[in-house]
């Protein structure tokens, strides 16, 4: 199948890549463009690893095309700190011990980063509604939610 | 894991899919969010040699609500939207509470109210990996003529069932369907839209696509939608159970979803309502009925017998919600 | 749903005042790099040049390989190899009982058997190859459970073991008959747990490479990365010098990735080819290769005093092997002997087999056999405490082991504050009042008191810290090097996997040499540059590794002593090592040394020290090496299994306040205390985060996790239908951790990596018990179970509206 081209903007930057309409965005970042840092869990949307942010909103980009994403605004782990500096929710995450095996974890703050966007303020029922789709085998997600509820 | 190749157009006006799909019929399938496609696509339970994707056609997102008219919903509309929308939570509030409860915060924003309609039937041997259904002759689903779920292969049924949850609630306040095709438009009442048979239960032809979805305007004193399931995200319902009450006609609806292949409806038994004043006693009737004529197997999450007397134990807490003393 | 949420909040140790390091509560070191998304695990490294590998998998659950044609795969344009059996030394592996083989020789066992791998130059290339491998198989017979396996005439699954047990044996102490006799009251039940899955989120995915001299490097998620290339030396009969394996980032292991079949795969790939390559797992295979907890049918008698005194344990244990051993051997022991020493029992019969099955095998899942004996015990302490009218927490405060004691088994306690976890779990959980208030489990008739119903139980558990796992030497060595860079640097082979232990390695120096924790690194694990390690299990990271960090530590401080005498021209016994710097002291430590005021409190700064010797005589790294297996533990004794086996024991109480739904059956979670004794701290951040980790699995497996099968297929592969918790199944629990001050242990440490799940299953069975009456015997507690139950006690009851 022909690939064609597609311009993505992820955190501030175009990136222009030649795509199968079958690659997923997923696929696409990881292989295409060296941006490892959104994880590969399941590949059919079951465990929020794969987890970004496209127009503020919580995005599997497992069961995203790339083809479709085009002058969508695309946000990864990658693109949250800035010259180095940890943002607030990643500062949290840290400092709360939220971050064991830290496979979940890019997924998770991008959840939350969306979650924080939506409302700034949530309960910690909101929060345990807005994550529940990341799974985390490690932490029992105690020490992220502590996480989140600090960077409120 | 790869998925399987195939060509991909977004065209940007209905009448541009409708061309497209006269075209190519059996070889084409609709996305809308993809959450359920891709997911078919990457197990190879459906391998498309065209994908049509809705996300450019901006007449299919709106949402718009009228006195006289209802609600009417873009088939492109997502989840998070209907849950967030005023007009919903205002005039339907059972939709924005049901579309809270599909799978996870991801699914809702990326899954969409046509998507969640069209819901393929769901089945523990037939949701697999190519790799895990080689070892398995083709049950109907898949063109073959046995079902896995019933041990031996004298089964003519398919026993995969109706997971949708939103698209069971839609079916419970009498939504009906926009069907655009080449032939034009069409609108059919869900009762209908859910007539097909045991390999295809809506009867949507290849050559056309939901265009827009109609909850007629109507005064209701009650409606809910219990969802069980072993998880508060990402799961399936095991059953599912939704009460629609009306304030005028004092009419019940009462719909089942994951025990057929379509959400469930006994008109017949619904009559026992007719009188103003109901009881428990006649709930308990309704219900105990309701359960004898549903035949669940060992095919989804949740033991076929659990999930029977989650139907009978759901109606009887939905009417008690409702008002009728237990 | 199976579990809710209330804010509570957590208890944090006080940092010790006299520890710098040890005691502090400390982000992980690599935390930063995780919450970027630059930390790198296997499946982020991408090889040049690298082919791409696919396993073939068995579809038959017991079928005899008639005949292999791996022709039109060959031929497939991009493909560079296939490999079978046929190409391997065929050599088999496993840990005790060799009874495996890398690709299925003859037969297979089990559904998703490995019987080929595929090298070609890309993903989908290589899976077309695989439906290209015609296998003939001629289907057997298959054992699907245990039962099965016993019947007359059942399929044999490996000719060596006709009768499809692979271990039997019997546990005695003292007199069991003596002890059942004298018992006011006995009490039996038959407990049943299921497999269940490590569902670690990082697919295994293993790379390898050739480089010079043939020598294979190999990338893996492994936690015992030493045992992993002296399995891939085995395997393909090379000698371990030509292998290296190399641990980056790993996602989890608990317990299931020590020896990951894709990196063996990986191995044989590369050494065939020549060249990289990269095998990825999607995650319906990872459910097959990922050994679930093993499986048993627990059948338990107990004999008690009056008073409640435990008098005597009688046990019957048949446990699912799966189609191969692996380290079931060592999980069923596990099951058959650990929770004895829990209590004071004198009177003890186990009677154990492992029973080959043709299903998936099981394997090391974290607890090891000990929270499937734990479900039993603690169930049927609380029943025994309602025959003998005794509260739960008080029967098990009266038997429980205490500091000192030598048990049955002959376990040497040498710290153990088991009480003290009872008693803060039940303040805390503010015991009395609710066990009291809340509805009696004795009430006759579950149905009167409204649709949800409270309960509150408790459960208690003991586990190893550092169990001894072979003859030779079982311990740790660790290396630590101070450089001119002004940098310490740690060495070890104990394998972080996410649970933290460099973090706990890089404080425990730090702490030993007076350092800020900044000023000191762990070096990456590559088995061609680390000391040799057995690796991440048994809780064993933190009291061995730990302490072999400290001794290594301890051996630098010697050595910079020795150095600063030079330095100041006095004698060693002038010198005192203070805060990272080596002091002068005023004089000497003999009494008629005379008063020597050489250099008399001057000081220099250890790095100062090292830099001044490296420039006049190039001598650094100073390395130290620290090698730790505590005295006095000895490897199981084959026949009578008596024997003091760990460095130490850990112990701990958990409490669980449920409520349950009289109409569904659904259990909702209200709240968890948990009381840990794990001996020190020593990042309290990170033992808190290992016992609430542990919780949700425990959750996880007392409420909905279990492996399904069909006809020997596993029907829920995915993590959807697999059903581990979600945010929504669990909560915020009080986390105690209690320190009993280990003498075998670094600063006291002993281990708190397995503990969190191994009471958890039973403390919730015991506090639905309370709220209903109603006693679950099979995991997961499903609502089917509970209201299934809640039915059967209302028809023997009748029910009063």
């Amino acid at each position: 199948m022909k690939k064609r081209p597609v311009t993505l903007q992820i955190n501030g930057s175009d990136y222009e890549v030649f795509v199968e309409p079958r690659e997923t965005l997923l696929q696409v970042l990881r292989e295409k463009l060296g941006l490892t840092g959104t994880k590969q869990g399941c590949d059919i949307g079951d465990c929020g690893a794969c987890t970004v942010v496209i127009e503020g909103q919580p995005t599997l980009a497992c069961l995203t095309l790339a083809v479709e994403m085009a002058g969508k605004e695309i946000l990864t782990i990658e693109g949250l700190s800035s010259n180095g500096k940890l943002n607030p929710l990643q500062q949290a995450f840290m400092d709360e011990g939220a971050v064991q095996c830290g496979y979940c974890t890019p997924g998770m703050i991008m959840s939350a980063t969306a979650l924080l966007n939506r409302n700034p303020h949530p309960t910690e029922e909101d929060v345990r509604c807005g994550l529940a789709g990341n799974l985390c085998r490690c932490t029992g997600y105690t020490k992220i939610i502590n996480a989140v509820m600090k960077s409120t | 894991m790869n998925l399987p190749w195939f060509d991909y157009q977004a065209p940007e006006s209905i009448s541009k899919v409708c061309a497209l799909l006269a075209e190519a019929g059996e070889r084409a399938a609709i996305m809308a969010g993809g959450t359920d496609l891709i997911v078919q696509m990457m197990q190879r339970t459906t391998v498309p040699e065209l994908v049509i994707g809705l996300k450019q056609i901006p007449q299919l997102q709106y949402l718009s609500y009228s006195e006289t008219q209802g609600l009417k919903i873009g088939p492109m509309v997502s989840l998070q939207k209907l849950a967030n929308a005023s007009v919903v939570k205002d005039n339907f509030p059972v939709l924005a509470e049901t579309a809270l409860m599909v799978g996870a915060v991801q699914h809702q924003f990326m899954g969409t109210v046509g998507g969640n309609l069209c819901l393929n039937t769901r089945c523990w041997y037939y949701n697999q990996s190519a790799d895990w259904r080689r070892s398995l002759i083709p049950c109907h689903k898949l063109g073959g003529d046995t079902c896995h779920a019933i041990k031996g292969s004298r089964s003519r049924k398919c026993y995969a069932v109706y997971s949708a949850d939103v698209g069971s609630v839609l079916f419970a306040l009498g939504a009906h369907v926009v069907l655009s095709g080449s032939h034009g438009e069409k609108i059919i009442p869900l009762g209908e839209f859910f007539g097909g048979d045991l390999i295809k239960p809506t009867i949507m032809a290849k050559d056309e696509f939901i265009t827009e979805i109609i909850v007629p305007p109507q005064r209701l004193s009650f409606a809910r939608y219990y969802k069980p399931s072993l998880r508060g995200a990402i799961d399936f319902p095991k059953v599912g159970v939704a009460l629609v009450a009306s304030a005028e006609n004092k009419d019940y609806r009462v719909v089942i979803s994951a025990v057929d292949r379509k959400p469930a409806r006994f008109k017949d038994l619904e009559a026992m309502f007719s009188q103003s004043e109901i009881s428990a006693k006649q709930v308990a009737e309704f219900a105990a009925e309701v359960t004898s004529r549903i035949r669940t197997v060992a095919n989804v999450s949740g033991s076929p017998a659990y999930r029977r007397q989650m139907v009978k134990i759901l109606i009887k807490r939905a009417f008690t919600e409702m008002g009728v003393a237990p | 749903m199976y579990g809710f949420c209330i804010v509570k909040c957590l208890n944090t140790m006080d940092a010790n005042k006299n520890m710098n390091a040890v005691g502090v509560p400390t982000p992980q070191l690599d935390a930063a790099s995780k919450v970027t998304g630059r930390a790198e695990y296997c499946g982020d490294i991408f090889l040049r040049g690298s082919l791409y590998g696919a396993v073939l998998r068995s579809p038959h659950a017991h079928a005899r390989i008639v005949h292999i044609d791996t022709s039109r795969a060959q031929k497939l344009k991009g493909v560079v190899t296939v490999l079978t059996a046929a190409d391997t030394p065929r050599i088999k592996f496993g840990r005790r009982i060799k009874d495996e083989d890398l690709l299925a020789v003859d037969k297979v066992r089990y559904v998703g058997e490995e019987v080929a791998v595929v090298a070609a130059t890309d993903k989908d290339i290589a899976e077309e190859a695989l439906e290209l491998i015609e296998v003939v198989y001629e289907e057997l017979p298959s054992v699907l459970s245990t039962s099965e396996a016993f019947s007359p005439g059942a399929p044999i699954i490996h000719d060596a073991y006709p009768e499809n047990i692979a271990e039997k044996y019997v546990i005695e102490r003292g007199d069991i008959t003596a002890g059942l006799a004298q018992s006011d009251c006995v009490v039996e039940e038959t407990f049943n747990v299921p497999r269940v899955s490590p569902g670690y989120l990082e697919p295994t995915t293993c790379l390898a490479s050739i480089g010079e001299n043939d020598k294979i490097t190999v990338w893996a998620p492994s936690s015992s990365p030493f045992r992993l290339r002296d399995m891939i030396a085995h395997v393909l009969d090379l000698p371990a010098s030509k292998v290296r394996v190399i641990k980056p980032t790993v996602g989890g292991s608990f317990g299931s990735r020590h020896i990951p079949m894709n990196a063996l795969l990986a191995a044989l790939i590369s050494s065939h080819t020549k060249r990289p390559v990269r095998i990825e797992a999607n995650r319906f295979d990872e459910f097959t290769m990922s050994r679930p907890r093993l499986a048993a049918t627990i059948k338990l008698k107990m004999g008690f005093a009056k008073d409640g005194s435990i008098l005597a344990k009688e046990t019957e244990i048949v446990a699912d092997n799966g189609a191969y051993t692996d380290v079931s051997c060592f999980s069923l022991e596990t099951t058959a002997q650990r929770v004895d020493n829990l209590y004071r029992i004198a009177n003890i019969l186990t009677r154990v087999r492992l029973v080959y099955t043709n299903l998936v095998p099981t394997g090391a899942f974290r607890g090891f056999g000990n929270p499937q004996m734990h479900f039993a015990l603690e169930s049927l302490l609380d029943m025994a405490a309602r025959k003998l009218n005794m509260d739960p927490m008080a029967i098990r405060h009266k038997n429980a082991t205490q500091k000192d004691d030598i048990t049955a088994h002959g376990w040497q306690i040498s710290s153990c504050a088991l009480r003290e976890c009872i008693d803060k779990a039940g303040q805390a959980s503010d015991w009395d009042t609710k066990r009291s208030t809340w509805p009696n489990a004795g009430a006759a008739n579950p149905g009167t008191a409204g649709r949800k119903r409270k309960g509150i139980g408790i459960a208690c558990m003991i586990h190893v810290a550092g169990r001894r796992t072979m003859k030779g030497f079982w311990g740790s060595t660790a290396w630590v090097q101070v450089l001119r860079t002004g940098k310490v640097t740690v060495i070890s082979g104990d394998a972080d996997v996410g649970q933290g232990c460099n973090t706990v390695f890089v404080k425990i120096a730090a702490e030993e040499l007076g350092l800020p924790v900044e000023l000191v690194e762990i070096a990456p694990l590559d088995t061609d540059n680390c000391p040799y390690a057995l690796g991440s299990y048994s809780d064993r990271v933190t009291i061995l590794g730990g302490e072999a960090v400290r001794l290594a530590a301890a051996d630098v401080k010697r050595q910079l002593i020795q150095l600063a005498a030079e330095y100041f021209s006095v004698a060693q016994n002038r010198v005192l090592y203070e805060k990272a710097s080596l002091r002068v002291m005023a004089s000497g430590g003999e009494p008629d040394s005379g008063s020597d005021q050489t250099a008399a409190n001057q000081s220099i700064h250890i790095f100062d020290l090292v830099r001044h010797f490296d420039a006049r005589r190039g001598q650094q790294p100073l390395l130290g090496v620290g090698t730790y297996a505590p005295e006095g533990v000895v490897f199981r004794d084959k026949k009578s299994r008596y024997g003091n086996k760990a460095a130490a024991y850990t112990f701990a109480a958990q409490v669980a306040e449920v409520e349950v739904d009289m109409d569904s059956g659904q259990v909702k979670l209200l709240d968890f205390t948990c009381a840990h004794d794990l001996g020190r701290a020593i990042n309290p951040l990170a033992a808190e985060g290992q016992v609430e980790g542990a919780l949700a699995q425990g959750i996880g497996y007392a409420l909905g996790e279990e492996v399904q099968f069909t006809e020997g297929h596993i029907a829920n592969p995915s993590f959807l239908e697999y059903k581990l918790p979600t945010t929504r199944e669990t909560l915020q629990p009080k986390v105690i951790l209690v320190e009993s001050h280990e003498p075998h242990g670094p600063f006291g440490a002993k281990g708190v990596a397995e503990p969190g799940l191994v009471p958890t299953a039973p403390a919730i069975a015991n506090a639905i018990y309370h709220a209903t009456g109603i006693r679950i015997t099979a995991l997961p507690i499903t609502p089917e179970k509970v209201l299934a139950a809640l039915e059967a006690r209302r028809e023997e009851v009748g029910t009063i509206r």
